[in-house]
């Protein structure tokens, strides 16, 4: 290290130092740069070629099913998938990219504590976890929008008549919808638990755990609680297995466990009926609850993670 | 979108040192306390009220003296708890995001992702400082190339020595053409060639480049090469700050080394009217404030080496520490005479743990003025203090045995308060060269 000196050996002509007095960016062109920057990290761009496996095998993996569902439609007139079920039976995708990210964008900064760096310029405290969050989202919209859009094409490219491709539309939207609120609800999230630490396996055990976790007792918690299938006995003999039609209270706090179960409790009262698979029993009027708590829980992560930033400890 | 225009000194203007301008750095009762749930308050700095001038200035104090916390509220990163702060003219907490386009800051700790090259480290910080694509890459490039990174700046950071570290981190604050640079301890880390080559550089930007720099460090002699102001911090209160020139004076110190007979010369030295001390294998000769006084020092030493006919080992200008700034004598500091009774303990074990024969000549009188030095200015601290040197003398066989300290006590009387003073000086000298 100490062969190297500050005089170039050869000929490059020393042209001195010049000042800049070009366009700046203001605070806001500084977010934009910052949110860009990290939306293409989210995805592995301007990363090595390792960086870019997870998230486009995520990617892939997500969209197999909407592909599948293109043949099947096409050879058998058979739906592979409902739209508004997607995110949840996918889920386990969504949690892997954001275990695989989320410390990617939000760790590595900490952990190289090259945070000083950006709050040393124009930027303010909460302009960077505001554009982390922003990029976060974005990318989770990637992922879970672009699957529900293959599924539509493929199957409305088999669909004759202006009427039913207007029926595939109605049926299409909600499960947009509900790709945005899969996308902000995990993303505030997983930023949230990956903020405090800043080391890579540590934030991605915590998004892990905490995803899949929170999926496992909510799940048996509202089993535990009532809302489990019983058998039916026909009177011929024969049968067939039925969930409780009310199942009282238990089932439905228990669904407020985990984020997902949340999200699709709160889509059976907006819907306003439950699918005979439904892991989370129809709420009724206790669905604003889900609601409420929900929109709560995003401005709470928010609101956390704002505050980390304010600590002087990060710098 | 918004546009940004630097207010201060035009692009003609930024080649030429602006020396005409305002104070660079204004601060008026200057405080931040933490709260410290734990162990109470902690005061980091304390009512420091000064304005330094454009030019490659020096900020020295001990670790932990605000150093730090200065240059973040500086920035605007810190709210102070009461007082005032402008930079450039901007006030600190209400124009902070102003400050922050025209300032480029270098932390103290390592700061850089392993897993990026150079070049996009840099790029993106200019992009991160308000400067479009194109913009930020051309002035990534130049500024790693000022910095002296050229082929390297494609590989990975993680691949990088510390002092190739230290450039790109130096090479991030410059990216954004900033008016003033913050730098916190810019040779952490270095070898003595490296910190060498990033003393030349920040002179250079300081002259060449037209910026001023604020440099943060504990070393003194380290920055006062290339300052043109200095600023002195010692538990979060103003020491002092000035020029310069203004401090060299009064702290200049000479090392004399000789391979042998180093009790022979401090005898010889002291008869030339000198007050050499003792600091490990090397004597330390105070320079006087003028020219004429340094010089007349330079031609003591050299008739003295050339009539005891010693082997000259080094003779140089010392590195001084910001300790022994402190305890000066020159500085009229009402804490002074606390911290030369605080430093006898330590003056005590340091010339007993060095025990070698000569040591005595110089060590023995010199701890025997400091114990009625302390006695006589602070009687709480006094009987502590006595103690260690007192016990020290007789450990130190060699020091009653050698002639030249048989002869010296009497001189230790004739000037108590100096001799005391130096004793403090080197204490605090000895404690600091242990923490390098």
């Amino acid at each position: 290290m100490s062969t190297e000196t500050a005089t170039p050996s050869g000929v490059i002509h020393d042209i001195g130092y010049r000042t800049y007095d070009g366009e700046r960016v203001g605070r806001l062109g500084i977010v934009r740069a910052l949110y860009w920057h990290s939306l293409r990290s989210a995805w592995g761009l301007g990363r090595g070629p390792k960086a870019k496996i997870v998230p486009f095998m995520a990617l892939v993996i997500m969209c197999l099913p909407a592909v599948a569902n293109a043949f099947s439609v096409s050879r058998t007139g058979i739906r592979a998938i409902a739209y508004d079920e997607y995110m949840f039976s996918f889920q386990l995708v969504l949690v892997l990219y954001l275990a695989a990210v989320t410390p990617e964008l939000i760790s590595r900064d900490i952990r190289n504590r090259t945070l000083p760096l950006y709050f040393s310029r124009p930027l303010r405290r909460t302009d960077y976890p505001l554009a982390k969050v922003s990029a976060l989202i974005t990318a989770m919209l990637v992922l879970t929008a672009v699957p529900e859009l293959l599924l539509y094409v493929g199957t409305i490219g088999s669909l004759h008549g202006a009427s039913e491709v207007w029926h595939e539309t109605r049926a299409f939207l909600p499960g947009v919808e509900l790709a945005v609120v899969y996308s902000v609800t995990f993303a505030i999230l997983a930023a949230l638990l990956s903020c405090f630490t800043g080391r890579r396996a540590f934030a991605t055990g915590a998004v892990a755990v905490f995803f899949f976790g929170t999926w496992v007792v909510s799940t048996a918690m509202v089993h535990l609680t009532g809302f489990r299938p019983h058998y039916h006995h026909d009177p011929d003999g024969g049968g067939y297995f039925v969930k409780p039609e009310s199942p009282g209270l238990g089932p439905k706090i228990s669904g407020l466990l985990n984020p997902a179960n949340m999200i699709e409790g709160m889509k059976e009262w907006i819907v306003g009926r439950a699918p005979d698979k439904a892991e989370i029993p129809y709420p009724g009027g206790f669905g604003a609850v889900y609601l409420i708590v929900l929109v709560a829980l995003c401005a709470l992560g928010l609101f956390l993670l704002m505050r980390r930033y304010q600590k002087a400890s990060l710098l | 979108m918004t546009t940004a225009t630097t207010p201060t000194a035009g692009p003609a203007g930024a080649a030429v040192p602006a020396a005409g301008l305002a104070a660079v750095i204004e601060a008026s009762g200057l405080t931040k306390r933490y709260p410290g749930t734990s162990r109470g308050p902690v005061t980091a700095l304390d009512g420091l009220t000064l304005a330094v001038p454009p030019g490659v200035i020096g900020l020295v104090g001990a670790n932990g003296a605000g150093k730090s916390t200065l240059i973040k509220i500086l920035l605007g990163l810190l709210a102070p708890t009461s007082g005032s702060a402008a930079v450039l003219g901007y006030d600190v907490v209400d124009q902070a995001e102003r400050i922050r386009t025209l300032v480029g800051y270098m932390p103290e700790h390592d700061c850089l992702p392993p897993d990026v090259t150079a070049t996009e480290f840099v790029t993106h910080m200019g992009r991160m400082g308000g400067l479009p694509p194109t913009a930020a890459k051309e002035r990534a490039a130049e500024a790693l190339r000022h910095v002296g990174l050229h082929e390297e700046r494609y590989r990975l950071t993680g691949t990088y020595s510390t002092g190739m570290k230290q450039r790109v981190k130096l090479a991030q604050a410059l990216v954004g053409d900033p008016r003033l640079l913050l730098l916190d301890e810019p040779t952490n880390g270095l070898d003595p060639a490296g910190r060498e080559a990033m003393l030349d550089l920040i002179e250079r930007i300081g002259a060449e480049f037209g910026i001023s720099i604020l440099v943060a460090s504990h070393l003194l002699g380290e920055i006062e090469q290339i300052c043109d102001s200095l600023v002195a911090i010692d538990s979060g209160k103003l020491l002092r700050a000035a020029s310069m020139s203004a401090f060299t004076k009064a702290s200049a110190v000479l090392a004399v080394e000789v391979d042998e007979g180093t009790g022979q010369l401090g005898a010889a030295l002291k008869a030339a009217g000198l007050e050499p001390r003792r600091d490990g294998r090397a004597l330390l000769v105070r320079l006087g404030a003028t020219d004429e006084e340094a010089d007349r020092v330079y031609d003591a030493i050299r008739d003295a080496v050339a009539d005891l006919g010693l082997p000259l080992n080094r003779l140089e200008r010392r590195r001084h520490r910001v300790e022994e700034l402190f305890a000066d004598e020159r500085f009229e500091d009402d804490r002074f005479d606390d911290e030369a009774a605080l430093g006898a303990p330590a003056a005590g074990t340091a010339f007993a743990g060095t025990g070698a024969t000569d040591i005595g000549s110089v060590g023995a009188p010199v701890a025997a003025a400091l114990s009625a030095d302390s006695l006589a200015d602070s009687p709480a601290d006094g009987p502590a203090a006595a103690a260690d040197p007192v016990a020290a003398a007789p450990t130190d066989p060699a020091a009653a045995a050698d002639s030249s300290a048989a002869a010296d006590p009497a001189a230790a009387p004739a000037d108590p308060p100096s001799a005391g003073t130096t004793a403090g000086g080197a204490a605090t000298g000895n404690e600091s060269a242990d923490e390098h």
